[in-house]
């Protein structure tokens, strides 16, 4: 291997480095763009290049958009708008009302085509009559359009180099042996037996298992173990050299062939390669496999299975729609559309040119596409009028601010403050990220954490297997009708014995002893992460009285995907901890002390409160209670009475969702109802999660205060007023807007194709290795979000509406290259709304257009109203404006 | 009133599935789904009931009593009685599945919701649970055969629940063919029950084995046949490794059928033959090395693996391993108690296996124990190489499934290769069709079956070919074998179908020329339904050839009705092709006492063998029709 080979290398593997799924293990799970390797490329292209790779489609079905249409979800307006944005060739999400001829003609013809309209156009039927023959004839233009082939216009593709391998083949087969491998190589602490090949590394496993194999082994084992007891001493870059020169194939083609060798397993090359390059987040031990071992490992497998590879851009070359059979369907639409629609009026006048070149340009994702499109544009359309609708604002006055509550920007909180807000009408609530500032974990004081495996999981062999058995049993019968039977009122037991025990415990900022530890923030540093803290989410001298840090965390039973219910901005974590630290910084004096130096002003009237609220049972925590000053204490218990009724209310409105949920709709019962699901082992859906979350605001809460969102929005607290030069701004934007995008495109892909993007159904999920869940008995690491989590969620791009100066948003995203990618390329929408003049204006591949709400809403219904029933959840579109269809 | 309790406690069960077949079934929307649930919560408390008075009323009455339900079908001098029985190992083992039914229905109606298979989960629970009901309080053998069967099948239809997964479709049929390989076995000891005289209950059973009596070889013959034919279900030596393989199901099944009631029914069996061949010593060593080897095997296997579903199944096998130990060294109270406290571990074990994660995040000290263990290996004491081969061998189980595929695949190429010298001859000569039509010519060979049966059935009726007797003996159920197995191997399940009910339509023209008038008019019968489902099939098949034909397009349009129909297909196959219960069954158990008596058991095994292959064909060609991309219920 020359050093020309070794850079080729080298480069191949950063690619698939690059391009593999980014997942970390379950339980530090973290919500992220499960594309986020393409986002320097359009949206749709870099959709449909990784789905080839993910084996996955990058549109929901056909059927799925024709019955969004019959079911009015999707509107024609919206259907119309996406026709114009194909036929510009521009991505124009922005509602407008003027369209043009042409637009209006390719989408009352588009939307007459059924699914199989491509598979017809393939057949010979469909050879038009004599006179439309005649028609085409007469028309030399058409004439030549009618020799091409629809590929040809769109220039060569590159379909994938290697075929699906079937479930008969040894192929198949050696992956399900090779995935087993890895999960016994990579074991964090399931299995009692470690594994002994550990320091031969995996292909040296992989050969020595194999070979173990001799007598019985099938033929391709055997060619297998012979090329990898000759792989085995080599250096793995010299051994992937000699796996890939097996293929006889140019060396250009070796970056491809890598990375789809790579996706064959992508879910365990994921893993690896993030527990690789950060093995810090590993539970016991980082990756033991190399990335490159492993593909050594498979290319060998494909070898040995005679897989051969296909010529580059195969598949489009196989079915060429000949563009003959596209212009007479489309005629014969065009006259039935003629004959049936006001075009009447028009006559012949119109060019058709446009028309029919827009039209040539259809494959059948751009069908998709479309379609697509005109999905997500209904719900812009509903969210910008409903944005733009007059708004009553409550009068602001410091006298008559009796408490602030500082939520999480989630977009399940929202529904909280809503009802919070309706009931006290002198709390104030602000949208923050969850993390307060606070980067770093601490230490906590007395508490007791148990050291071994679960009672039940214990494993000590035969014998003990044999009397645990015999003995306890009969015991895990009490439990198993306990758990099963009744979750919620054995919980209740449980915590109620537990309550005797109330935790006393404290966090720790200094410890005299253990300085070595990264725990210790020094008065200094406290006082820079709640001035920073302040500026940022624009609270600066504007708290009064009681404050409440309102952090979010969720608990769920048998749940291998708990940690994606936790804060998206904790890393998944439970925020508590974090607004304990905080408000353990900021009520210290000495604190405030030298935040009056930098000029912020913390009165004694002042105090901060952490509290969490639990996203699935609603339930609030209120921690350190017993440190909160006299003169707030009775204020506290009146805000927590009004805050019990709030999350009342908050169940009342979740439960609707459930399929489950209890036929009489009082508030007592759903606040118990939604308390049981965490509890119950039977539940796949505690709750619903981010399902639906399609906006995100940044901006006063003035902007959104009467509006019933339906959870679908991250509400982050932005103030254009304070924000002179738009620093804080682009720092938020930073912060956050990356959070929100990446949560809202995770549920995206996976609820788009969830057995390709996602984790498919939950049933029969299976924990491997402690790092994830294989389907069934084992096979490959399953990614993304679970078909459960997804069921609900509409895949839409998150809107983020900024209220802002267009000049400092302008700013904050042409200065990171991040937010320029995602919203150059479509991955977000943007919509600036101007905070004095109140004008909407939206970015698109035109520019700033200015934007006008094209429907009308009542805005007289009260919304909580509507979910009273339960099996009648689908509100007239005239009383909600927000409710996605269900 | 005994006999009413005992009915409703086999029964019910059966009312359930139907009533959830006709009703439920489908894309069901929520108010149905709730009256689904209730209705099934509330049977399965009703059944608990029933079963709990069961028990009790058993403790007071002491000695098994038995219930004759008349003759199920009179042959001849032979009878098949429809009796049930209750005892108190039956009664406590009923008790104690439905105290897991009640638990496990809670649990999958939550669990389940929303899944396209709702519906059909249920049907399955509750077709496993009549099955359980037969096996529990059967009488006879032939009653407990129906019952194996029947749990057999809906574990089976749940490892490929989902049907999108093509491995689950692979693991089912592993384990389905594991099943069929021990219940030949089963089959076999039905076919010697007979022989033994009329009114075989379990109990005269015992009566009869005396070492002076003429019967008592045949007895230690049935009961080794019997311990042999609980080695798939229980999943021991062997065929230990379709246990871990069959996790694909969702959790709720995987508990009630792997960690309880479907694995235990091995040792179920056994202790309720324990009088028959516990007296054996060479038996007693027989169960005990089953049990001994597989529990070594599978506590090896469990220590390797490293996902929580599959080590839990080794751990289920290894303990059900045990359980045959103790039922070896003659402690069959201990081996019931171990039984039940084992199952409801295991369940409750499985149902909460996704919990491990947050277990570990409750307790992140735990992997501290991981960096412990890789630290005092055994490498200490022993070489290094044994110790990776003692991990590779257990990894792979002994190697025992690899090799049993190796030889399957090794037969198979075999049945390839003569086939592929012989096939012109075979076929293009002996049926003369043309080549060109390759398409058409499976049509030709369904329509020619037809015909063929139509003829065959008339001469036996008329008693013409006598003299053709010994040739249709032999030839003709081989050769159509013989071609069973080769479609079996080249995947063509509906030619598969085709040939086995060829033979058997062989079979049953021989009952017709018997001399005993009940005889023929079984064999009429059975062969009136073959031909009806030969045209069955043979529509069935011009729909998915799909031949650009008027009549196809009627047929397709409509049969589209019935691919919507719960498993018609699969139900009326398994009606007429020998499962249990069906006349086809009846006719095949003539068959093979007629056979016994006359000390020939060739043909008799012959027809066994036609079925088993049937029955994997048949549930083969039920995942070709419902299993793809996209589910369809």
């Amino acid at each position: 291997m020359d050093t020309a080979d070794r850079k080729i290398l080298q480069k191949a593997v950063q690619e698939v480095r690059k391009l593999l799924p980014l997942q970390n293990p379950l339980h530090t799970f973290v919500h992220n763009n499960i594309l986020m390797a393409w986002e320097d490329q359009p949206f749709w292209q870099a959709t449909e290049k990784a789905a080839t790779l993910y084996r996955a489609k990058p549109y929901r079905e056909f059927e799925f958009y024709t019955q969004a249409y019959q079911s009015g979800r999707i509107g024609k307006p919206a259907f119309y708008q996406a026709c114009d944005s194909f036929l510009r060739q521009k991505d124009l999400w922005i509602p407008s009302q003027t369209l043009s001829r042409e637009t209006q003609v390719l989408a009352s013809i588009l939307l007459r085509l059924e699914s199989g309209f491509f598979s017809h156009l393939a057949r010979p039927t469909q050879i038009p009559n004599g006179w439309l023959t005649f028609l085409i004839q007469k028309n030399p233009q058409v004439q030549q359009w009618c020799q091409g082939t629809v590929p040809q216009i769109n220039g060569k593709k590159r379909g994938p180099l290697l075929a699906e391998p079937m479930p008969n083949s040894g192929c198949y087969a050696g992956l399900f042996e090779i995935s087993r491998l890895i999960e016994s190589f990579m074991d964090q602490g399931v299995s009692p037996w470690a594994n002994p090949f550990i320091e031969k590394g995996f292909v040296g496993y992989a050969a020595a298992y194999f070979a173990s194999k001799k007598w019985v082994a099938f033929p391709w084992q055997k060619r297998l173990a012979m090329e990898l007891r000759g792989a085995e001493q080599l250096d793995t870059e010299v051994a992937l050299h000699q796996a890939l020169s097996r293929f006889h194939c140019a060396k250009d083609l070796w970056e491809p062939l890598l990375v789809e060798a790579a996706f064959l397993l992508k879910g365990w090359a994921g893993i690896i390669n993030r527990l690789e390059t950060n093995p810090s987040i590993a539970p016991v031990r980082s990756s033991t496999v190399a990335l490159q071992e492993l593909l050594v490992v498979v290319l060998f497998l494909l070898h040995s299975c005679h897989v051969k590879l296909h010529e580059p851009g195969f598949l489009y070359e196989k079915k060429p729609i000949s563009n003959f059979h596209v212009f007479s369907f489309l005629l014969r639409e065009f006259i039935q559309a003629y004959s049936e629609f006001e075009l009447r009026e028009w006559g012949w006048t119109l060019s058709f040119n446009s028309l029919i070149e827009a039209v040539l340009r259809l494959e059948p994702h751009r069908l998709h596409q479309i379609w697509h499109e005109a999905y997500e544009i209904e719900i812009y359309e509903k969210a910008i009028a409903l944005l733009s609708a007059p708004k009553v604002s409550r009068v602001s006055s410091k006298e008559k601010q009796a408490a602030h509550i500082l939520f999480c920007i989630d977009d399940r909180e929202e529904s909280l403050r809503r009802h919070v807000e309706k009931l006290r009408p002198d709390v104030y609530t602000h949208g923050v990220l969850g993390f307060f500032g606070v980067e770093r974990g601490v230490e906590e004081e007395n508490t007791t954490r148990r050291g071994r495996w679960p009672f039940f999981y214990r494993r000590k062999g035969l014998v003990w297997e044999f009397f645990h058995s015999l003995f306890l049993g009969a015991f895990s019968g009490i439990v198993l009708v306990m758990r099963v039977l009744c979750p919620g009122w054995s919980g209740r037991l449980l915590s109620r014995w537990k309550k005797q025990w109330p935790s006393k415990s404290s966090l720790v900022l200094h410890h005299a002893r253990r300085k070595r530890l990264n725990t210790v923030y020094s008065l200094e540093q406290q006082a820079d992460v709640v001035a920073s803290f302040f500026r940022l989410s624009s609270l600066q001298n504007q708290l009064h009285g009681m404050v409440v840090l309102m952090a979010h965390g969720a608990s769920s039973a048998n749940n291998p995907f708990c940690q994606s219910y936790g804060c998206g901005a904790c890393g998944g974590q439970p925020g508590g901890e974090y607004a304990r630290l905080f408000s353990k910084m900021a009520n210290n004096p000495q604190v405030r002390e030298q935040l009056q130096q930098r000029g912020i002003i913390l009165s004694e009237s002042v105090w901060f409160i952490p509290a969490q609220h639990d996203t699935t049972t609603d339930e609030i925590l209120f921690f350190s209670e017993f440190l909160v000053p006299e003169k707030f204490r009775e204020q506290l218990k009146v805000l927590q009475q009004d805050l019990y009724q709030a999350t009342q209310l908050n169940a009342h409105e979740r439960i609707r969702r459930f399929p489950n949920a209890p036929f009489f709709h009082k508030r007592k019962v759903a606040l118990s109802h939604v308390h049981a699901r965490s509890l119950n082992l039977a539940e796949p859906r505690p709750e619903y999660g981010h399902t639906g979350v399609s906006m995100a605001i940044f901006g006063r809460r003035s902007c959104t205060e009467d509006l019933f969102l339906d959870r679908r929005s991250f509400l982050v607290t932005y103030d254009a007023t304070l924000d002179l030069d738009g620093s804080i701004l682009s720092d938020i934007l930073i912060a956050a807007l990356p959070v929100c995008a990446n949560i809202n495109l995770d549920y995206f892909f996976s609820a788009l194709d969830n057995q390709g993007f996602g984790a498919g159904s939950k049933l029969p999920l299976n924990i491997s290795a402690l790092l994830g869940v294989v389907t069934g008995g084992g096979g490959d690491l399953r990614i993304g979000l679970a078909a459960q989590m997804v069921e609900k969620h509409e895949p839409i791009r998150c809107l983020m509406v900024v209220e802002a100066k267009l000049e400092h948003l302008e700013k904050a995203i042409w200065g990171s290259e991040k937010l320029v990618n995602l919203v150059k390329n479509q991955w977000v929408r943007l919509l600036c709304i101007d905070p004095y003049t109140q004008q909407m204006r939206g970015y698109s591949d035109a520019g700033w257009t200015p934007v006008q709400a094209l429907c009308d809403f009542d805005f007289d219904e009260d919304p909580p109203s509507i979910y009273t029933s339960r099996f009648e959840n689908q509100p007239s579109q005239k009383r909600l404006h927000m409710l996605r269809s269900e | 009133m005994l006999s009413a309790l005992i009915s409703s406690l086999v029964l019910l069960p059966l009312g359930w599935v139907v009533v959830a077949l006709l009703f439920f079934w489908g894309n069901i929307g929520p108010k149905k789904t709730y009256l689904l649930i209730a209705s099934l919560r509330l049977v399965c408390i009703l059944l608990l009931c029933l079963s709990i008075f069961n028990l009790l009323l058993h403790a007071q009455m002491g000695p098994a009593q038995i219930l004759d339900f008349g003759e199920w079908f009179p042959l001849d001098d032979d009878l098949f009685p429809l009796a049930l029985q209750t005892d108190l190992l039956g009664a406590a083992y009923l008790c104690m599945s439905d105290f897991l039914l009640v638990i496990i229905v809670h649990f999958s109606s939550s669990y389940l919701l929303g899944d396209a298979g709702f519906t059909r989960f249920f049907v399955c629970l509750g077709v496993a649970r009549f099955g359980l009901g037969l096996v529990c309080l059967g009488a006879t053998i032939d009653v407990l055969l129906i019952g194996w069967e029947l749990v057999g099948l809906s574990s089976v239809l749940l490892i490929s629940f989902f049907r999108h997964s093509a491995r689950a479709a692979a693991n089912s049929v592993s384990a389905w063919v594991c099943y069929k390989i021990c219940d030949l076995a089963l089959i076999v000891a039905v076919g010697l029950s007979h022989n033994l005289g009329h009114h075989v209950f379990w109990d005269n059973l015992y009566t009869k084995l005396d070492v002076t009596a003429s019967t008592h070889h045949q007895i230690l013959l049935i009961a080794t046949l019997l311990i042999l034919s609980t080695i798939a279900k229980s999943g021991q030596f062997p065929f230990q490794w379709w246990v871990p393989r069959a996790m694909e199901g969702p959790s709720p099944s995987s508990a009630i059928f792997y960690g309880a009631l479907s694995l235990h029914l091995g040792p179920f069996l056994l202790l309720r033959t324990y009088p028959i061949w516990h007296p054996s010593l060479w038996l007693c060593a027989l169960v005990g090395g089953i049990g001994g080897l597989s529990a070594i095997v599978s506590t090896m296997s469990g220590r390797v693996n490293a996902n929580v579903k599959t080590k839990l199944a080794n751990a289920a096998v290894c303990q059900v391993g045990l359980i045959y130990v103790e039922l070896a060294f003659g402690c069959p109270r201990l081996a019931l108690y171990h039984l039940f406290t084992h199952s409801l571990l295991r369940s409750w074990q499985f149902l909460r296996a996704n919990s491990l994660l947050q277990d570990f995040q409750k307790n992140p000290m735990v992997a501290e124990d991981m960096k412990y263990r890789s630290y005092f290996s055994l490498t200490r004491w022993v070489p290094a190489s044994w110790t990776q081969t003692a991990y590779l061998w257990a990894q792979q189980g002994f190697f025992v499934e690899q090799l049993m595929h190796r030889i399957a695949d090794r037969f198979l190429s075999l049945v390839k290769s003569v086939y592929r010298i012989k096939r012109n001859i075979v076929l293009h000569g002996l049926f003369l069709i043309p080549k060109k039509k390759a398409k058409r010519r499976f049509l030709f060979l369904l329509r020619f079956g037809v015909l063929q049966s139509i003829i065959m059935a008339l001469c036996g009726w008329l008693k013409i070919g006598h003299a053709y007797y010994g040739l249709i003996c032999l030839v003709f159920p081989f050769l159509a074998i013989f071609f069973a197995c080769f479609s079996l191997v080249t995947g063509r399940w509906s030619s598969c179908l085709y040939y086995c009910a060829q033979s058997f339509t062989q079979l049953y023209t021989i009952l017709l020329l018997s001399e005993d008038t009940r005889c023929r008019w079984v064999g009429g019968g059975c062969l009136l339904f073959q031909m009806v489902l030969l045209l069955y099939l043979q529509s069935v098949d011009v729909r998915l050839i799909r031949a650009r034909h008027a009549v196809t397009v009627f047929l397709h349009t409509h049969f589209d009705g019935l691919k919507n129909t719960p498993g018609f297909i699969f139900t009326l196959l398994l009606l007429f092709l020998g499962a249990p219960g069906s006349l086809a069954y009846l006719g095949q158990d003539a068959l093979g006492h007629i056979v016994l008596e006359h000390q020939g058991i060739g043909l008799h095994l012959v027809a066994l063998l036609a079925s088993s292959i049937c029955f994997i064909a048949i549930y083969r060609r039920y995942l070709d029709l419902y299993h793809g991309t996209k589910p369809i219920e």
